[in-house]
Formats: C-alpha cells, sequence, structure tokens
C-alpha cells in the first residue's frame, strides 16, 4: 500500500454488464485530501465513484481501503469499511417520508447505541453545521434543491465518517450556494482532516477545493491525468484535460 | 475506525469539580463519556472542563458537550469549558453552540384522540370535495371526448387496454372459475336439502351475470390496475413529468386519465363475459361431478333463468365499475407530494377507494334496477 494513502484503486476495470466504462485505473488517495474524479459528461465519473465505496462490483482489478481489497472481502466486512464512509448522492436521496432530523438520526440509530438525547443532539448539530437549524423537522419536499445538498450532506456526515464522497455536489446550486458548499468541504476537511472524494465537472469548485485532480477521458475510457488543477491547466500537453481545464470548446 | 481512549481526572475546586478530559471524543468514546460526565453534576455546583488533553473531538464529541451543558443547566449546575485544545478549538467554533442549547422539543408530538378524530373527519371532507371535483372534471372530459372522438389518444388507450383487458384476463377467468365451483358447492348443500338440485344453475348463473360477476371483477380491477395507474401517475408525479405536460400545454387529465379510463370502461364488460362463461364452466363441472343435473339440463336451465336485461345490467354495472375505478386510481396518483412513500400511501389508497366505490355504487345500481319500494 502507498504510503499515508486511505483509498488505492489497482488495475480497475468498469463498465454495465459487458460494456467497459473505463479500463486500467490506477491511483491511490491520500489520507486527509481532498481529491476530486472530473471528466466530460457521460465517462464515468459517478459510475467509478460508486465503484469505490463498494455500491458497484468491478470488472477487474481492486479497491483497496485502508490497505484491505474492498473487492475480496466479503459483504459483513464491506459494511463494515462503509461505516467509515459517507456518501451525498446527487439528487440527495434523502428518505422522503422521514424529516430532515430523522433522516440524520437514522445512520446513527442503526450503528451506536446512543442515547436518545445524545442521538437528537448530535443530528442537531450536524444540521447545524450546514445551516439547516430551524428545519430539522421539515420534510425533504418542502425545501429547496441548495437546502436537499446541506441536508445530504449532514446525514453523510452523521457518524463523522472517514471519507466523504460527494457526487456533483454543485449541480443545480446558485452560485453563492455553491461556494458556500465548497467552503463547508474546505472546513470539514480542515478541522475533521475527513478525506474528501469529489465527482465535478464544476472548474470554479475544482480550482477551490482541489488538492488533486484525476481527470478520466471518455474516448480513451482510461484516467489520463492526475496532478493539481492548477498544473492540469497549465498543461499543454495533453490536449484533452488542457481543453477542458481552459473551457475550450468543441 | 480504530480503538479510541478517553480519560477523566477529576480534581476539586472551591467552587465544584474540575475534569481534566484527555484522549478521543468521538462516536466510539461519546456514549460513555456523556454517562461519566453527567454523573459528576451535582445541583449548586460548577462543572468546569479542562478539554486540553483532548487530541480528536468530531461531532459526537461536540454533542456531548452540548447535551452536558443543557443537563448541568437542568439539574441548577454550573458548566464552563476552562481551556480547550487546538483541535478543541476548531470544532466548537464552528457554529454557536449556545443556539442549539434550548430544552430539546418533544421529538414527536401525539395528537390526543379528539384531535385525531377531528383531523381524520377534516382529511375526509377534503377528500369527499376532492372526488366530487375530479368527479366533475372527468364528466366534462368524457362529454368534450363524445363530441370529438378524434382529439382522444387512441394509441394510449390500445396499450392500456393490453394491460388493463388482455393481461388480466388469466387471473380473472382462474378467479371467476374458482367462484363458480364455490357457488355450486353452496347451491348443493343449501338447496339439496330441499331437493331442489336442479335449481343450482339458476342460482349460479343469476347471481354472476347481476352481482358476482361485475363485482369480483371489479375487484381485480381494482387491485391490479387500479394500483398500477395510480402507482404509474404517482411517480409521474415525483419526477416532476406531470409537471412537464403541463408546461408544454398539455392536459394531464386529457392526456393520462381519459385513456386508462376508456381502456377500463371496455375491458370490463369484456373480462366479465369472459369470466362468466368460465365460472360456468367451472359451475358445470362441479354439477357434472356431484349432482344428477346433466349438461343439456344445465344449460337450458341458464338459459331460462338469465334473461337480457339481467345480462345488460350486469354489463352496464361493469362499464361504470371500471370507468370509476379507472378516474379514482388516476385521482389518487395525482394527489401523490413528495417522494417514494407517498407514492406507496396512494396507491394503496387507490385500491380502497376503488373497492368502496364500487360497492358503493353497486348498492345504487341495485336500487335503482330493483326499487325494493
Amino acid at each position: 500500500m502507498a504510503e499515508n494513502s486511505i483509498i488505492e484503486v489497482k488495475d480497475l476495470t468498469i463498465g454495465y454488464g459487458e460494456r467497459v466504462v473505463m479500463r486500467n485505473l490506477n491511483f491511490s488517495v491520500k489520507k486527509g485530501e481532498i481529491f476530486v474524479i472530473c471528466g466530460g459528461s457521460g465517462c464515468g465519473k459517478s459510475t467509478l465513484l460508486k465503484h469505490l465505496f463498494g455500491l458497484y462490483a468491478p470488472m477487474s482489478g481492486d479497491i483497496l481501503f485502508k490497505g484491505k481489497s474492498m473487492v475480496n472481502s466479503s459483504e459483513g466486512e464491506v459494511a463494515e469499511m462503509l461505516r467509515d464512509m459517507g456518501v451525498m448522492f446527487q439528487g440527495g436521496a434523502l428518505f422522503g417520508s422521514d424529516t430532515l432530523l430523522e433522516n440524520v438520526m437514522l445512520p446513527m440509530q442503526e450503528y451506536t447505541d446512543f442515547s436518545p438525547e445524545l442521538l437528537e443532539r448530535s443530528a442537531r448539530f450536524k444540521l447545524a453545521l450546514f445551516n439547516l437549524s430551524g428545519f430539522e423537522h421539515f420534510l425533504p419536499s418542502e425545501i429547496s434543491g441548495g437546502m436537499k445538498k446541506r441536508a445530504a450532506l449532514a446525514r453523510a456526515m452523521a457518524l463523522d465518517p472517514e471519507v466523504l464522497f460527494f457526487d456533483e455536489p454543485s449541480a443545480g446550486l446558485d452560485p453563492r450556494s455553491s461556494a458556500s458548499l465548497d467552503q463547508t468541504i474546505l472546513d470539514l476537511n480542515a478541522s475533521l482532516g475527513t478525506t474528501i472524494i469529489i465527482v465535478t465537472h464544476e472548474l470554479d469548485s475544482i480550482f477551490t477545493v482541489a488538492q488533486r485532480v484525476l481527470f478520466l477521458d471518455v474516448e480513451k475510457k482510461t484516467m489520463t491525468a492526475l496532478a493539481s488543477p492548477q498544473e492540469l491547466k497549465n498543461d499543454k500537453s495533453n490536449e484533452t484535460v488542457w481543453n477542458f481545464f481552459n473551457r475550450e470548446p468543441f | 475506525m480504530s480503538e479510541s481512549s478517553f480519560v477523566i481526572t477529576r480534581e476539586k475546586t472551591p467552587e465544584g469539580l474540575l475534569l481534566k478530559l484527555q484522549g478521543a471524543l468521538n462516536l466510539q468514546t461519546a456514549e460513555k463519556a456523556l454517562s461519566d460526565l453527567s454523573s459528576l453534576i451535582k445541583s449548586g455546583e460548577k462543572l468546569s472542563l479542562d478539554l486540553g488533553g483532548v487530541d480528536y473531538i468530531d461531532g459526537q464529541g461536540v454533542a456531548v458537550m452540548i447535551e452536558l451543558k443543557a443537563r448541568c443547566a437542568a439539574r441548577k449546575a454550573g458548566f464552563e469549558i476552562a481551556s480547550k485544545s487546538a483541535v478543541c478549538e476548531k470544532m466548537l467554533g464552528l457554529v454557536n453552540t449556545d443556539k442549539l442549547l434550548p430544552e430539546l422539543p418533544v421529538y414527536r408530538r401525539h395528537e390526543g384522540l379528539f384531535e385525531q378524530i377531528g383531523g381524520a373527519t377534516v382529511a375526509l371532507c377534503e377528500d369527499l370535495k376532492e372526488i366530487v371535483r375530479f368527479v366533475g372534471e372527468c364528466s366534462i372530459m368524457i362529454w368534450e371526448a363524445v363530441l370529438s372522438p378524434s382529439k382522444i389518444r387512441w394509441r394510449a388507450v390500445l396499450t392500456t387496454l393490453e394491460s388493463t383487458g388482455v393481461e388480466a384476463l388469466p387471473i380473472v377467468c382462474m378467479i371467476q372459475f374458482m367462484i363458480g365451483v364455490i357457488l355450486t358447492v353452496l347451491g348443493k348443500s343449501v338447496l339439496g336439502m330441499y331437493g331442489a338440485t336442479a335449481f343450482i344453475p339458476d342460482l349460479v348463473a343469476i347471481a354472476l351475470a347481476q352481482e358476482l360477476g361485475p363485482l369480483i371483477t371489479a375487484v381485480v380491477l381494482a387491485g391490479r390496475s387500479g394500483a398500477a395507474y395510480a402507482a404509474e401517475i404517482g411517480t409521474m408525479q415525483v419526477s416532476e413529468e406531470i409537471d412537464a405536460l403541463r408546461s408544454m400545454g398539455f392536459e394531464p387529465g386529457h392526456f393520462l386519465v381519459l385513456p386508462k379510463m376508456l381502456a377500463a370502461g371496455i375491458a370490463m364488460p369484456c373480462l366479465l363475459i369472459f369470466g362468466n362463461i368460465v365460472a360456468l364452466v367451472g359451475s358445470i363441472i362441479m354439477c357434472l361431478l356431484t349432482t344428477d343435473v346433466t349438461l343439456p339440463a344445465y344449460v337450458r336451465e341458464v338459459y331460462k333463468a338469465v334473461s337480457f336485461s339481467m345480462f345488460t345490467e350486469g354489463l352496464i354495472k361493469a362499464f361504470f365499475f371500471a370507468v370509476l375505478i379507472a378516474g379514482i386510481s388516476c385521482m389518487r396518483g395525482m394527489q401523490v407530494k413528495g417522494g417514494a412513500e407517498s407514492v406507496g400511501r396512494y396507491t394503496t389508497a387507490a385500491v380502497v377507494s376503488g373497492i368502496f366505490i364500487t360497492i358503493l355504487t353497486d348498492a345504487l345500481f341495485t336500487i335503482l334496477f330493483h326499487p325494493p319500494f
């Protein structure tokens, strides 16, 4: 295992059925890093993310979480690993019949033996972290898209995971909400040391939060670059990456 | 997550206790820490916390601090954080924890009996109002369709006809076959006591043509197609497809509901005819096996017993049941708000309302066709 890496991807090939989406992926994510996966629409960013937290099984290759294979582990072992991960889905994926407070409390109720008071205090704190104080008893259908994203983030943070996965966090948000979310990501990383893996193609967000960026090329069906966002923007040797980071039209 | 350790050391001070906390205050240690710290709260004394030795604190740790402060306030004890490590300073500074301090509100408000009855009554009245409005809208829609049939989406009618009619045929026939068998067995046990087994065909045929045939077929339709209509439209509601239709200038009622009502109205009488034939087959088989009634005698009795008006009464009922079930199921689908849970709730409501409205209409038809006064 590479030194200080929390997730390591080895010769990974992913896809659906017989169709290969990405192949020969090799990279590692360092502990405490903000790591961005980007690429053009439909290149397989979200698919890769779902493989990283064990939702899908890869066609071949391996994913190591803290040195342990997720691919070759039993369901129970993967479930144990998932307790150290939090996921914020693109649309929030909040449970519609539960209030925001209940949504955030759910993972804690399942995985801890906290007293009801501590459960609720903790859930309220998580909601307050994302400026949702006062909305604890609202249903997801009663709040805006940006608030849903923040509530989803609060739920992803419920167990204070070591790794947080974000699928298109800024999608559909206004610039200020998007900037606030970026700031929250930076704060979480700074205060808790949480490793954060983000799938996005929002350049503003990438330049604000990313420490390293993995670029997936839809044509070549593999990763073609892994560096800091500034390095990728200035690197003219890779035309696809340069075009992407400099917003060159097709 | 690796094992975490957490240690508390006590020191008596003139005002109360100084507690030195060391280690990690996180998911693993939070509950025990809260319980240990709470046991040290004494009324009238001050609890001072030294968090200088806390090398890791997460959201659960902050929640412990907030709850501890609330417990101190409840027991009229003082509370202060005397010193903090850098990590604690960062975490506790993320939000204004004082704002989170007020007493936790009752997590779920429990309604009293009268509130529940009142709420249910209001909901029922609202529901009835909605049904009346929807029936009115559907009536106008049907009338407009009659005036200009070319505007009906016939392709959608045919597609729905297949799922509502053809695909429902096996289950309707299977159920009706068993109903025929059951009626025959019951008829034999009752009529047999009076030596009147020859009238079993009359009993079965009249019951099927007038009452049981339309009723059983309607229940199957409500459970099968009604639920499907509600779930389909409900899901469209959740995924904003209904809003998209409206934004394109389509009237969802005309676009979605009318084809379903027409398809159900056409399919149901056909299902009834097929179902009744199969039910008679079941009855004939049972009669031949268990009674002296012969096949020619059975056919003769059925022919004598069932008049044309009885037959048409059943068909008319079947048509109205189907249109009402389809309409009310679509209405339930339109009422969906929110997410998946709402779709489930209104799908269930569609089946229940469909069966209820069927029985209510059946009672009205029975009074209309056979006036008791």
